[in-house]
């Protein structure tokens, strides 16, 4: 997912998005899903250089943070 | 000049049948009154015939004879298409004289109202020919001879059918004369009426194309007013545009004027400095005032650019479209740039609602919606984008809004509400010009506690239709 998300620096990823890389296109993956994974993977990258940026009703942007 | 779109024609096509409806008409009833005045004229010779052979009967030895006389067949001779035949019966209804074959009275034949006697007028078929016979019951009151004898003279129909044929056809010649000329007189009548719609043609057509001076509605008659009222008012929106174009065109070169001016200005005033800095400023300045000005020619573009998107929707050029995609796509390429500014932007849309619309020009009224929102918004705000499943579109930021004395200025071309954005004031008329091209209603209203939320209401009708 973090791998999705690096691919496209800079650029806003939809849950739908997010979904078809990870589960491939074939699964059934359901939004809350995202959502876990994208809490999980916040912790994760907490103290690190980049977060996770949330767009309510659009989806999620990884950001470098500057200092 | 007879097809289906020429009123002369069609009016000409009309009257004929109806002509010829009445001339049918005319011709059977012209025939059949003919017929029975050569009856009426012929009956009464015939009649005289029988009485004729009637005066001539007379008795001996008890047997009844008759003597006709020549008279009595030679009523007919001036007419050689005529032919008689006679039959005398005495009382007991044996032949005395005359043809024995001669048909008798069909059972049931009245006896004829129109003369003092007791005939009888019938048709009957006599060697093959068809002939009227007069059938006369003449009273016998002679010494043996007691009753009532028969006399009948037949005559063919040849004389008769000639006279109404005579009579059918003088009334078919003049009945067909008037026809042709009524025609005539149509033809020259609808011509001298059309002639004002040529004579209208004529000046419409000879006029330069920058004049559009309303037609004159003078000697012109009442049938064509409303299209000469119509053709004005066509003139009107015309002119009412054009008017609009040039006071656009000007408004456009004073707007581009003024900062042209200043960039010229603020170069000759760096021109004129000596130390690197001095430049270095001037030439980030010029830099940043041609941003402004590519941003105001690219705004002019897209004012342009509707007035060819709004004809291509009114010539059904319209599509489909999902608002909430649309909503979608461009809150997801605007974000970051939201984020960079410290707002943060949400998309509500539930579901996808359809509308029908051009595309390019849908994409630019949310583009500037969004815009708007995000330059007047402080860091640290919100701009919500909302799709609602009734066609609706609402941008709400929670900036410091408009207050509702200015809500409809800020249509207008080169209003700027406020002097602190680096836009010309074309943002909003933009957005009002595509949602004229697509019918929708635009609103502001005041969003709480404080911002600005703008409303774009598309045509219900055109909603909710899935597919």
């Amino acid at each position: 997912m973090l791998e999705a998300m690096i691919a496209r620096p800079g650029r806003v990823m939809s849950k739908e998005q997010l979904a078809a890389q990870v589960f491939g296109l074939d699964e059934e993956a359901s939004s809350d899903a995202i959502e876990i994974y994208v809490h999980r993977l916040r912790k994760k990258l907490e103290g690190g250089g980049v977060k996770i940026v949330t767009f309510r009703g659009l989806g999620y942007l990884l950001e470098a943070l500057s200092d | 000049m007879t097809d289906s779109s020429s009123l002369r024609g069609r009016l000409l096509r009309r009257l004929a049948l109806l002509l010829a409806l009445i001339l049918l008409v005319s011709s059977l009833s012209a025939y059949w009154s003919a017929r029975h005045a050569a009856d009426t004229a012929y009956d009464r010779t015939l009649l005289a015939s029988a009485r004729a052979i009637a005066d001539g009967l007379y008795t001996t030895a008890e047997r009844l004879n008759a003597n006709v006389p020549y008279v009595a067949l030679d009523t007919f001779a001036y007419d050689s298409a005529g032919r008689i035949y006679y039959q005398v019966l005495d009382v007991q209804g044996a032949l005395v004289s005359g043809y024995e074959d001669l048909p008798p009275a069909p059972a049931g034949t009245k006896r004829t109202e129109d003369y003092p006697a007791l005939a009888r007028f019938y048709d009957a078929e006599f060697r093959n020919q068809g002939v009227r016979v007069v059938s006369l019951l003449q009273p016998v009151s002679e010494p043996g001879v007691n009753g009532v004898a028969e006399i009948r003279v037949a005559e063919t129909q040849g004389a008769r059918e000639r006279m109404a044929r005579e009579l059918l056809l003088g009334t078919l010649l003049r009945m067909g004369v008037l026809s042709l000329s009524a025609l005539l007189l149509v033809w020259l009548a609808v011509s001298a009426a059309l002639r004002p719609l040529e004579t209208l043609r004529r000046r419409v057509a000879a006029r330069t194309s920058d004049d559009l001076q309303p037609l004159s509605a003078v000697g012109m008659p009442r049938e064509l007013r409303p299209l000469i009222d119509a053709l004005n008012q066509f003139n009107d929106r015309l002119h009412n545009l054009f008017e609009r174009q040039s006071q656009f065109i000007a408004d456009a070169s004073h707007e581009l004027r003024t900062p042209l001016a200043a960039l010229k200005a603020r170069v000759e005033l760096g021109l004129r400095a000596q130390e690197p800095a001095v430049w270095r400023s001037t030439l980030e300045e010029a830099a940043h005032n041609t941003d402004k000005l590519t941003h105001l020619a690219n705004q002019l573009l897209s004012l342009a650019r509707i007035e060819s998107g709004a004809r291509a929707i009114a010539e059904g050029g319209a599509q489909r479209l999902d608002l909430s995609q649309l909503a979608r796509e461009l809150g997801m390429a605007l974000a970051p740039l939201a984020h960079a500014r410290g707002i943060a932007l949400a998309l509500e849309a539930e579901q996808p609602v359809w509308v029908s619309g051009e595309p390019t020009l849908l994409n630019e009224l949310l583009c500037n919606l969004l815009d708007n929102a995000l330059a007047h918004t402080p860091s640290g705000g919100n701009v919500i984008l909302r799709v609602l499943p009734s066609a609706v579109l609402e941008v709400e930021d929670d900036g410091p809004g408009i207050p509702a004395e200015a809500h409809e200025r800020v249509f207008a071309r080169f209003y700027r509400h406020s002097n602190k954005g680096a836009g010309a004031g074309l943002g909003l008329a933009i957005v009002g010009e595509i949602c004229r091209a697509h019918q929708a209603d635009i609103s502001l209203h005041q969003a709480q506690p404080h911002g600005l939320l703008v409303r774009v209401a598309f045509a219900a009708g055109e909603a909710c239709v899935k597919g």
